[in-house]
């Protein structure tokens, strides 16, 4: 396996008027060739902003700091026109919103093509043709037809295959799927989720998949980071997370997953008491202290560091195991 | 016509089908076709004014001085026995020209200017806002008979001058524009996609304030007609004896008594011509406007 991205010790500072805001904390990861990894857990607690400052999409207010080798570069340094070849052309985003994530004054087949134009310096004929096969490769029905029509004439899903399209269309290394289901239908996540791995079969890219639905984890992705109030609180292969997860966040996430047999005796969801702290400030204890029934003094006055409980499941907890 | 067999319009194009859309749309407003025709027909008229015209604007004939309207001369002759159709013919050069050139020197002065505070911001957008403000505190004519005052008179000096005289507006317009526009998701898409600026600013910015624009061209080229014709009329544009529907109306004023016809027809046109852009533009906008369903 060849390691493609390797991201040691990020952190993302945002300077507002309430202070400091440490949205995420010395975060580390590592992304393997031809590997599905999921990003886990609630909203705002850094999942996006962490993949985002990877390539410098945030706003002048955020102060990133670490190291994320890519191809042998330091992203968080390299110069800025480094940075935008990397952008779509190794490293590519698929967001969450597809309603609006096209221009709309522009044919779709248009917009692929000024992508592969821009990176791949293919001539506009050239590029169109592609086009047409990349949207036969997320499995857009009469693509030769579709290339020629406006966002607003495609369907969500589709817009979001187009998106995908577009993403795809230089090759990229890695992808990085930022909730790219939320805004779909059931039936239709399904299907984006099926083209996802069979992109991953077929092109062998690396795939960053930010979610919230551990539904959509099981599904798809080999190894699972969770992250809670900006830190990594817990990582495993998909298997052992969901054999044994061990922080009792994640144990919490797993029990909020609605399923048959899934739901305690008065077949009610569980879900986990109490609000995503706000991030304002220094820790000085475990940000999930607050919400956790296994807390204790010694929770509410330290930091609990990542400790690897078996190979590969490493878990940032002083009182680690499942349930 | 074979609008509706559908075998056709399936084979139209996605911008294609948009433009026949905003067609239906635009010809099924009576007022906006009036302006459309009328504002088409002054533009034709100006281009070909020596086509167009059946005398020279400063021919005299001093056998014909303030003759009422016959077949010979259409409208009258004026003082000095020149024609008045013909004057108002030749004059609509001058109003065409100082609406339309006006209005695309302002365009290109505000666009760029609007575009850079509105996409940059930084220190760049809050000097140009406030700078625009305090232009915007002058009325729009005043500024430009100032800056008339200043270039000289002529008429390319006055179109200079209501052309600087209307880009505070237009930079208003356009950086607002900008300034929605660099939130939208396709934008921060493009950005993710390794874009340059320039790229995003000419792909994605311009494009989608483009229909903004034309609305905005549509209610600046009157007002730049008038403009001219107050210029003119101050004896800070067109000058004696070329023709301008201002210099006639400043030439009207000394016969009010005698012959007031001198002053209504250049008057008349000053009030087609504008009146007609600017029904344009109002049909225009609902129609450019996605959000107008009908």
């Amino acid at each position: 396996m060849t390691r493609v991205l390797d991201v040691e010790d990020l952190s993302v500072r945002f300077e507002t008027d309430d202070g400091t805001v440490q949205a995420v904390d010395a975060l580390s990861f590592t992304l393997d060739e031809h590997e599905v990894l999921a990003v886990v857990g609630e909203s705002g607690c850094g999942k996006s902003v962490s993949l985002m400052s990877l390539l410098r999409l945030l706003p002048p207010s955020a102060h990133v700091s670490g190291r994320a080798q890519f191809d042998g570069h330091d992203l968080l340094t390299a110069p800025a026109s480094r940075v935008r070849r990397v952008r779509g052309r190794e490293i590519a985003f698929v967001f969450q919103e597809p309603m609006t994530s096209l221009n709309p004054s522009f044919r779709v087949g248009r917009q692929i093509a000024e992508v592969l134009r821009r990176h791949l310096g293919l001539t506009r004929r050239a590029a169109e043709r592609r086009a047409v096969e990349l949207l036969e490769l997320v499995r857009i029905p009469a693509p030769d037809r579709r290339v020629n029509e406006y966002p607003h004439q495609l369907s969500g899903g589709m817009r979001q295959r187009v998106m995908i399209a577009m993403a795809l269309a230089c090759d990229p290394k890695v992808l990085v799927a930022d909730e790219p289901t939320t805004a779909l239908d059931v039936t239709i996540q399904a299907g984006i989720l099926d083209l996802m791995r069979d992109i991953r079969e077929r092109l062998g890219t690396s795939i960053v998949l930010i979610t919230h639905n551990l539904g959509v984890v099981a599904d798809i992705a080999d190894r699972v980071l969770v992250m809670y109030a900006g830190r990594k609180v817990e990582e495993a292969p998909v298997k052992d997370l969901f054999r044994g997860p061990q922080h009792p966040y994640t144990v919490g996430l797993m029990g909020a997953i609605p399923r048959p047999g899934g739901a305690d005796h008065q077949g009610r969801l569980r879900e986990i008491p109490g609000r995503v702290p706000s991030l304002v400030g220094p820790w000085e204890a475990c940000a999930f202290a607050e919400r956790c029934p296994r807390a204790d003094e010694k929770t509410r006055s330290e930091v609990p560091p990542l400790r690897e409980v078996e190979r590969g499941h490493t878990v940032a907890c002083f009182h680690p195991g499942p349930e | 016509m074979s609008a509706i067999d559908p075998s056709v319009s399936i084979e139209l194009t996605g911008r294609a089908r948009r433009r026949r859309l905003v067609r239906k749309r635009f010809l099924r407003r009576p007022f906006a076709v009036a302006g459309l025709v009328v504002a088409l027909a002054f533009i034709v008229v100006a281009i070909f004014a020596p086509v167009v015209a059946p005398y020279a604007p400063d021919a005299s004939d001093f056998s014909q001085i303030l003759a009422k309207p016959s077949p010979e001369h259409l409208l009258g002759t004026d003082e000095l026995g020149r024609d008045v159709f013909s004057r108002i013919v030749w004059g609509s050069r001058a109003s065409i020209q100082a609406g339309v050139f006006a209005t695309l020197l302002a365009m290109a002065i505000a666009v760029p200017i609007g575009l850079a505070a509105g996409y940059y911001r930084g220190w760049i957008d809050p000097v140009i806002a406030r700078l625009t403000d305090v232009m915007l505190a002058f009325p729009f004519l005043i500024i430009a008979v100032a800056l008339a005052a200043i270039l000289g008179p002529s008429l390319r000096n006055a179109t200079i001058a209501l052309a600087i005289g209307a880009a505070p507006a237009l930079i208003r317009i356009s950086r607002g524009e900008a300034l929605s526009l660099r939130e939208e998701d396709y934008v921060r898409a493009a950005i993710a996609n390794g874009a340059s600026d320039v790229r995003i600013l000419r792909r994605h910015v311009l494009p989608n304030m483009l229909s903004t624009l034309i609305v905005q061209a549509t209610v600046t080229i009157p007002a730049a007609i008038i403009g001219e014709a107050v210029l003119s009329f101050l004896g800070l544009g067109v000058q004696s004896p070329a023709t301008s529907w201002g210099v006639m109306l400043s030439d009207a004023k000394d016969y009010l008594g005698e012959a007031p016809r001198l002053a209504f027809y250049p008057g008349m046109a000053i009030f087609l011509c504008s009146l007609s852009f600017n029904l344009l533009g109002d049909g225009l906008r609902d129609v450019l406007d996605p959000r107008t369903t009908r």
